[in-house]
């Protein structure tokens, strides 16, 4: 019987057995020669000399040998891993449920994170389709005296771009809507009306013709334009005849000299623009653009950087150009240049953007950290029952090391499960996150494409995963010493249970948090709704734009008179108005106003409110409650006196004691009559303040651009499809936008919440579902382990409540220290999310009222399942030990 | 592994152990008292090559080894073929005939009238 040996060798056992060999060879030969006659020393000398180089062939053959160990250690732990696996398979097969629901839950939480990530991705990592992204400048006009952006005129652009010194380019564009028309009606396209240098300064090569000219960019030359990828195989048919031949676009004949590289639709991240048009034709297009006019703000700029140049130089020369441009220019007196890196995404809007998408990432991650947690205490919980398994396994020689292995692998076989899972979700999660991005008027993309950042992101998830659900009970069920766990009857030691508690106790905590935010962004829609004109889903709404059609003034004013009369007689509708905008719309344009006896602030020549353009009939079509005087009547026509109504808080403003009706002002420098005060609570977002407002009368003041509003049957599809046919009829040539409805538009005031809100909902329903199975789990497994001690109990004459309630005990400390904590998260959650809480305060008790009582709602229940179930044991089989 | 014409010395080593061994486990010792024997000394070579010889052979997986004791007790490393190593040694063997019989050919060949 040999002494027992490890089946590894070691390298100095390796060297022993060469050793071993080669002596016995040596003592052997020795023992021969002595044989043969001679004498003891000498026979061990020849037969040494005989062996030959014996240092050489040791050293090669433990060379060898260590080679072949190590191939045949490779070979075992292989073996043993295949060993595992197949052990797996039968344990996840005897448990399905377990895995059914570790995958199911780590699977939807994967699935949210890589659609937290795509979404980042798409929005901040990746960079434009052009030539050097890092050297391209967006450049901001800006008003020294408010801050606010302003477009560069098309005379300042061009000494602009002939002055700079510190940029290779300057190109600008002007995004616009245009009515592309290849016969028949019209289709409105996203558009930009660019410089001839535009492509140039991208560093793009037309996929086919040509791109722009330096002459394509002069007044009067006939109008070209190069039309994007999408565009061409949309509505080209990928045809290469297409250049050279004419299309319509705002009525006006433009030839197509060029078609854009595939992957390029303009410079901004989940815009498309499709057709490009050169600065020359602008005029044609648009009867109100004016090349000439240096206060007209027509072109946003950008431009590269030269090599080498800082980009903080090339900022500072455009300001000082700025400055010699306002010296010989006095329209432009407070104009400054601000530049900024071309991320794809406006610079303020980024950092909203960036917000949003870290919220959205940290409670995703959040909810998988949840998600894992629960995972492992399922495993945990399983490991628990497997004690004894375990410990034979330890105590017939299996190392930690391996049954830790066993664990790990264990869950990494189940994340993995998780992770395919994800991927499919994903996809089906990309057509209801689509959903979420409302009916914008404008082509929004979100692509939610998969690349291999993503791969890379969610591979670092699994990992992750891997080791919060694997490692971490597989260390706690194999750390106490077998005999002990062996022994009949033994149980958890008292370390490994308070290790599930706290597994429990987090999980509130973490889903009492998201209940809390779910609750405050619920509480902003809802407010929300609130702050929307009554019935606003019965009205319908429908940008128009008249230049489209290159209407002159006249035109435009028969048009819409013709439009409004039209619809007015449409079965159902009961009122028809036009406005410039939309209440609660995005943006807001300013009028300077002139009040006599009213001083302007230092430096201003008129106080700057809020304007909006409306027809008569908009009051009682939004039914906005008046406050005094009259609403916009027909009776108000251009040639009457110029009239306006306000709103409440203009009103307290300007005339905190008088009157403000019949009050003659001056907006934009035209002398207007005050004939009506309007209620302005409605038209405010909630906890935003009321800001003067003014409204001019739209049949006095023409604009080519309006949005019709319609309160009538929407729902029906009658509203949309007679407007079609009123719009066909009295302006075939205008372009037919989709018809949409007040509320819609609201609703998208509100496109931050409503994103954030259904991801956190998403996210608070998991983890709550996720808690109830960890509760339910924790309780089922006490009734069970204390089965005989509650036999004790009721053959002792414990009632069925007491047992219930003793069980129920064993779940409610766990709560409430999850709960504790879960305030602390939630207040952590609120302040988060406080910027985008709209009249809600980040500490609405409503919220945490309403998250408290939904999680002591579905805590309870799952609690009271095995509780129910241990006081309906009998005591006498309990006691036994049976069912 | 691959196969290269026998060389003289390695190649021949190889395949003559590959044989020694092919009767059943032998230690060490014993086939290099065997190799003398069989080939009259004509093709002697030092046993710490054979040494060598047997652990590279063991690393190809043609033999495998065991501790066992030897006929007078003392602990001693036996080697035998495996099924690989008996395949290899066919293959070897058949490769040596042909190339001893090619050369017994040419040496033995009367001068040829080589036709052209």
């Amino acid at each position: 019987m040999s002494r027992f040996q490890f089946p590894w060798k070691t390298r100095a056992r390796i060297a022993a057995d060469v050793q071993d060999e080669f002596e016995f060879h040596v003592r052997a030969r020795a023992a021969e020669l002595e044989a043969e006659g001679k004498r003891s020393e000498e026979a061990l000398r020849l037969a040494n000399r005989e062996f030959g180089d014996r240092r050489g062939a040791a050293e090669y053959c433990n060379r060898i040998d260590e080679a072949s160990e190590r191939a045949t250690r490779r070979g075992e732990r292989l073996s043993e891993i295949w060993l595992d696996l197949v052990y797996l398979a039968r344990s996840l097969r005897r448990t399905p449920a377990v895995a059914a629901t570790i995958v199911g839950i780590l699977g939807v939480s994967l699935a949210i994170n890589v659609m937290g990530y795509t979404m980042a991705d798409e929005l901040l990592v990746r960079q434009l389709p052009v030539a050097d992204p890092s050297s391209l400048l967006l450049v901001h006009g800006e008003s020294r005296a408010t801050g606010d952006e302003v477009s560069t005129s098309i005379a300042d652009y061009r000494d602009l771009a002939r002055q700079t010194r510190t940029l290779t380019g300057l190109a600008g564009f002007n995004g616009r809507v245009l009515a592309l028309g290849t016969g028949g009606t019209p289709t409105a396209v996203q558009a930009q009306i660019v410089t001839s240098n535009y492509f140039g300064v991208l560093g793009l090569t037309p996929a086919l013709g040509r791109f722009f000219t330096q002459s394509e960019d002069e007044s009067g030359t006939a109008p070209t334009a190069v039309i994007s990828d999408q565009l061409w195989r949309d509505r080209f048919q990928a045809s290469t005849a297409v250049i050279g031949t004419a299309i319509r676009v705002n009525g006006q004949p433009v030839t197509i000299i060029g078609v854009a590289p595939p992957g390029f639709a303009g410079p901004f991240i989940g815009f498309r623009f499709e057709l490009f048009v050169a600065l020359g034709g602008a005029a044609l297009l648009d009867r109100s653009v004016d090349p000439a006019d240096r206060s007209a703000g027509f072109l946003e700029l950008f431009g590269r950087v030269r090599p080498g140049m800082l980009p903080g130089r090339a900022a500072l020369e455009l300001t000082g150009l700025a400055v010699d441009l306002n010296r010989s220019v006095p329209t432009n007196h407070d104009r400054r240049f601000r530049a900024a890196p071309m991320t794809g995404l406006d610079t303020e809007l980024r950092s909203g953007v960036v917000l949003v998408v870290m919220l959205v990432l940290s409670l995703a991650g959040l909810g998988l950290f949840a998600a894992a947690l629960n995972a492992g205490g399922l495993l945990l919980a399983r490991g628990m029952s497997r004690q004894k398994e375990f410990a034979l396994r330890q105590a017939l020689g299996s190392g930690r090391g391996r049954l830790v292995r066993l664990q790990v692998l264990e869950a990494a076989v189940l994340v993995a499960g998780a992770a395919v899972l994800g991927l499919i979700l994903t996809f089906g999660l990309r057509r209801v996150a689509r959903l979420l991005v409302p009916g914008l008027p404008i082509h929004l993309v979100l692509g939610f494409e998969l690349n291999g950042r993503m791969a890379l992101f969610l591979a670092g998830l699994v990992v992750v995963a891997t080791i919060a659900t694997g490692l971490l009970p597989a260390l706690a069920a194999t750390r106490a010493d077998p005999a002990q766990r062996l022994r009949v009857g033994g149980t958890m030691g008292g370390t490994d249970g308070r290790l599930r508690r706290w597994f429990i106790s987090g999980q509130v905590a973490v889903t009492f948090a998201m209940l809390v935010g779910a609750g405050l962004l619920t509480r902003t829609l809802l407010k929300g709704r609130a702050a929307e004109p009554p019935g606003a889903e019965a009205i319908a709404t429908l940008p128009l734009d008249v230049s489209f059609g290159n209407y002159d003034e006249a035109a435009g004013r028969t048009f819409y008179r013709a439009l409004l009369a039209r619809v007015q007689a449409f079965p159902g509708v009961t009122g028809v108005a036009y406005a410039a905008r939309l209440p609660l719309g995005f943006g807001n344009v300013q009028a300077t106003v002139q009040i006599a006896g009213v001083e302007p602030p230092p430096g201003e020549t008129g106080f700057r409110v809020e304007i909006n353009r409306v027809s008569a009939g908009w009051i009682e079509t939004t039914d906005l409650p008046m406050i005094g005087g009259r609403a916009f009547s027909s009776a108000d026509q251009p040639g009457t006196s110029s009239v306006a109504m306000i709103n409440q808080a203009m009103a307290k403003r300007f005339w905190p004691s008088g009157d403000p009706l019949h009050q003659v002002v001056l907006v934009n420098g035209q002398q207007t009559e005050i004939v009506g005060v309007t209620d302005d609570a409605r038209f405010t977002l909630p906890g935003r303040p009321n800001l003067p407002r003014i409204y001019r009368n739209g049949d006095q003041v023409y604009s080519p651009r309006a949005i019709l509003m319609v309160r009538g049957p929407v729902t029906s599809h009658g509203i949309a499809g007679l407007l079609a046919g009123a719009i066909a009829d009295l302006g075939p040539d205008l372009p037919l936008n989709p018809v949409g409805t007040l509320a819609a538009n609201v609703g998208l005031a509100y496109f931050p919440q409503r994103l954030l809100g259904g991801a956190t909902i998403g996210i608070a329903a998991l983890t709550l579902v996720l808690a109830a199975f960890g509760l339910y789990g924790l309780l089922a497994y006490w009734v069970t382990t204390r089965r005989t001690e509650l036999g004790v109990r009721m053959a002792l004459g414990a009632d069925a409540a007491s047992v219930t309630g003793l069980a129920l005990r064993q779940g409610m400390v766990p709560i409430a220290w999850g709960i504790g904590a879960g305030v602390v998260l939630a207040v952590a959650v609120g302040t988060a999310l406080r910027g985008f809480l709209i009249g809600v305060s980040p500490f609405d008790p409503a919220a945490y009222l309403v998250g408290g009582v939904a999680f002591l709602a579905v805590a309870t229940a799952a609690c009271l399942i095995p509780a129910a179930r241990a006081a309906r044991m009998s005591p006498v089989s309990a006691l036994r030990g049976g069912q | 592994m691959e196969r290269s014409p026998p060389e003289l010395m390695q190649g021949t080593a190889d395949i003559l152990i590959l044989k020694a061994v092919s009767w059943g486990p032998i230690h060490g010792f014993a086939i290099s008292k065997w190799l003398r024997l069989a080939t009259d000394g004509c093709l002697g070579f030092e046993d710490a090559g054979l040494y060598q010889a047997l652990h590279r052979l063991e690393r190809s997986r043609w033999v495998r080894s065991e501790w066992g004791l030897s006929a007078n007790n003392r602990r001693a490393k036996y080697y035998e073929l495996t099924p690989l190593g008996r395949r290899q040694l066919q293959r070897e063997a058949a490769t040596w005939r042909n190339y001893a019989a090619a050369v017994a050919r040419v040496l033995d060949a009367k001068r040829l009238e080589v036709a052209g």
